[in-house]
């Protein structure tokens, strides 16, 4: 297996990890074996996504209530590179005929005006449907009137992409597991509280280590500002007030 | 931090299956043909009328795109 491979591996092998430690045992894994693609001048893509198409049943005292789903568009540019991901999607559905509740979207290079990482909410909102039609000067505003007298196609509160983050402070699995153990009681491995702190902490070290790499001068800044000495590695400073922000929900 | 106590066993995810374009469009019907083509299912989007399954669907069409673009 190449390294880009492995890569994509450890991936889908890390969201498995989390959802077997959280979610109440199942006999399959939760994840898909990643697909991919091999594309141009060494580039290879991929898509990790949950096993079952139906999504992943999240049970309240064993009954049904939720379904979870989940995709990463992931590559590497080369085969060196690390592996990023282009797009992803994390969606709640209630039961009932499986509607979509939520859904937390990331996309790298959006292809309009939207937040790279929003979340649309499936509601409805007749003061903000009332305002998305009749805002005069926006281009959106006006596209979606157009859109409405042509087609008849009503704007809709799902539509609305409520931003959340921007590329490296976006929600993760995580949150979006712990917002439906606190707000819907989904039914959990006894170990739960603590699965999602540490996958929590690794992502978000990932992120801030992938700020860093792409902000040195901001890094070097603070550190000279809070008196470190550069040639020595800083020791973490300890917080007893409250949990590490790594883990915090 | 501590580490998790009991931590279940995960399941193995295996190698990364790579597919041929060939193989991207056959899965791409065969979702087309029961859901309809991405265009209708965005269709129904815009309208908010897609249901859960169809959201799937739209979504598992996106992501053979994004592996066909490569």
């Amino acid at each position: 297996m190449s390294a880009e491979g492995e890569q994509a591996r450890q991936f889908a092998q890390r969201l498995e990890n989390l959802l077997q430690n959280v979610l109440p045992t199942c006999d399959n894994a939760f994840t898909a074996t990643p697909q991919g693609k091999y594309g141009k001048r060494g580039k290879t893509v991929y898509l990790i996504q949950q096993r079952d198409n139906s999504g992943i049943p999240l049970t309240c005292d064993g009954d049904e209530i939720l379904r979870l789903q989940y995709s990463f568009l992931c590559s590497c540019k080369t085969p060196q590179s690390m592996l990023q991901v282009d797009k992803s999607d994390i969606l709640l559905a209630t039961d009932s005929g499986h509607s979509p509740l939520c859904h937390y979207d990331y996309v790298r290079s959006p292809q309009s005006d939207i937040p790279a990482a929003h979340i649309n909410i499936h509601g409805s909102n007749d003061a903000a449907t009332r305002i998305m039609l009749s805002c005069v000067n926006g281009k959106r505003s006006k596209n979606r009137r157009k859109q409405y007298l042509d087609k008849g196609l009503f704007p809709t509160f799902s539509s609305l992409h409520f931003p959340v983050g921007g590329d490296r402070l976006r929600p993760g699995l995580e949150d979006v597991l712990e917002m439906a153990i606190y707000e819907f009681h989904i039914d959990t491995q006894p170990q739960w509280k603590a699965s999602l702190a540490q996958s929590r902490e690794e992502y978000r070290t990932a992120q801030i280590k992938a700020i860093v790499h792409e902000f040195p001068d901001l890094a070097y800044d603070t550190l000279i500002e809070d008196g470190y000495d550069l040639g020595q590695r800083p020791d973490r400073p300890e917080r007893s007030d409250r949990d590490s922000m790594l883990i915090r929900y | 931090m501590d580490s998790p106590t009991a931590l279940a066993e995960p399941h193995r995810i295996a190698d990364p299956i790579m597919l041929t374009d060939k193989e991207i469009s056959e899965r791409r019907r065969n979702i087309e043909r029961q859901y309809g083509t991405a265009a209708a299912l965005r269709r129904k989007q815009a309208m908010g009328v897609l249901s859960f399954e169809e959201y799937i669907a739209l979504h598992q069409i996106e992501g053979l795109d994004y592996l066909e673009k490569g």
